[in-house]
């Protein structure tokens, strides 16, 4: 078990007063909350300033932490020194409302079910009650998908790893593969739901249900806007100007794309339906990108000044450049 | 209830944006009661179709967005007309990054 230096995830010194770690805490919150953060570990260090709150907010688990002396550091391996917690006296019950079965082992070894202040902790609560039924907590988590899976609606092997208390309320992580057909068509933001593959229920309750929220992995060549896909198309001057039949990979194979004569760089050229699946299929949009042949010979660069003097009245620079 | 089909994989149940529900489903599947809802209404976290709660008909993707904003109320005590504001700035934030995404793409 690695020690877990709460003062330093909230960026505050070891003398802050309650106050300060209250708006260390909410900076931080609204910083890392995974709704709202698109940093990759978001959802990791939301979690971990939560714990580190947890402990701080609360003078009584504050003044045990600090016990246990500042002489550690961040992540070094940590075993509490025993009777680490004598002499603290605990209110039952004002601990936290908030799930500890998402907290570190050294949370849970400190301040969990089994650890010295398991009246006050969250943890172990749910076995308690006798005759009360309730149905399981729904799960959320994130998956990454390809875009083909959902031009598809292939089937995706999902590895999912839950924090879950054990009966003796420590603290487990339950790794699980599912085999999950992505609905056709699915795209960034949308939800899936697993009847019945979330929490346990409790007291025989049903369980609860399993939200997968997709996004898309990054693609080799398309960008998409909701179901619209975009793909850039580098072309040769020649092709532009005179026009010319192209094939393009779209998500259902090549198609042969006509660029129309007198076609310009930046300009969008349409494939209706050639997007993501849907009621109203999204669109293919192929961005025209004109690529100049390099004039690394004579030969070449005498050919660009022909062309200098062909189109000498040719400016698109214009009103832009002061020229 | 195990949630498996017979042949074993999970049953799904896709919330895009081609699925409507009504006031009654989309309490079940938040576990929000019909007043709570009714206020996310009418503070414009959700717009459904619709003019009575009983006729209305909501997006399946309100789902997400009634997660969202329980879980922004909760985390972040933002109350529910932050909420609103929040959940549109993250819709448009969305946006603007797919179409970052596409510009830079084609540099």
């Amino acid at each position: 078990m690695r020690y877990k230096d709460y003062y330093e995830i909230l960026g505050v010194s070891r003398d802050a007063t309650q106050d300060e770690i209250k708006r260390a805490y909410r900076k931080l919150a609204r910083q890392y909350h995974p709704d709202v953060s698109k940093e990759a570990d978001a959802e990791e260090r939301f979690k971990e300033v939560g714990e580190a709150y947890e402990v701080l907010k609360d003078p009584e688990k504050r003044a045990a932490y600090d016990q246990l002396g500042s002489q550690w550091r961040a992540g070094q391996e940590f075993r509490p020194p025993p009777d680490w917690d004598a002499g603290f006296e605990f209110r039952g019950g004002g601990f936290t409302d908030a799930d500890a079965s998402h907290f570190s082992d050294f949370f849970e070894t400190l301040f969990g079910a089994h650890g010295p202040f398991a009246h006050a902790a969250g943890g172990g609560r749910r076995g308690d009650r006798h005759g009360f039924q309730a149905r399981g907590e729904d799960h959320h988590a994130k998956i990454l998908i390809s875009l083909e899976d959902s031009y598809e609606g292939r089937t995706r092997s999902v590895q999912l790893q839950m924090p879950e208390l054990d009966p003796q309320g420590h603290v487990v992580l339950r790794r699980r593969t599912l085999n999950v057909t992505v609905p056709k068509g699915i795209i960034a933001g949308q939800q899936i739901r697993l009847t019945g593959q979330g929490g346990p229920g409790i007291g025989g309750g049903p369980a609860g249900d399993l939200y997968l929220e997709v996004e898309f992995e990054p693609h080799r060549l398309f960008s998409v806007e909701g179901r619209d896909v975009y793909l850039n198309l580098p072309v040769t001057p020649w092709e532009a100007a005179l026009g010319a039949k192209v094939p393009v990979d779209t998500l259902g194979g090549k198609v042969d794309l006509k660029v129309p004569a007198g076609a310009q760089s930046g300009q969008k050229l349409r494939l209706r339906g050639r997007g993501l699946p849907g009621k109203t299929p999204g669109d293919q949009y192929v961005v025209l990108k004109i690529v100049t042949p390099p004039a690394t010979t004579g030969a070449a660069r005498e050919f660009y000044r022909r062309m200098q003097k062909e189109f000498s009245g040719f400016d698109p620079g214009r009103g832009v450049t002061g020229r | 209830m195990s949630g498996l089909a017979d042949n074993g994989k999970p049953v799904i149940d896709w919330l895009g944006d081609e699925r409507y529900l009504s006031l009654a489903e989309l309490c079940r599947l938040t576990r929000l009661s019909a007043d709570e809802l009714i206020e996310m209404v009418e503070e414009g976290v959700l717009d459904p179709a619709g003019g009575r709660p009983c006729d209305w008909s909501f997006p399946a993707p309100a789902v997400r967005r009634v997660q969202v904003a329980v879980r922004l109320q909760r985390d972040l005590r933002v109350n529910l007309a932050g909420t609103a504001v929040v959940l549109e700035l993250l819709d448009e934030i969305r946006a603007l990054r797919s179409r970052i995404h596409i510009l830079e793409n084609s540099d």
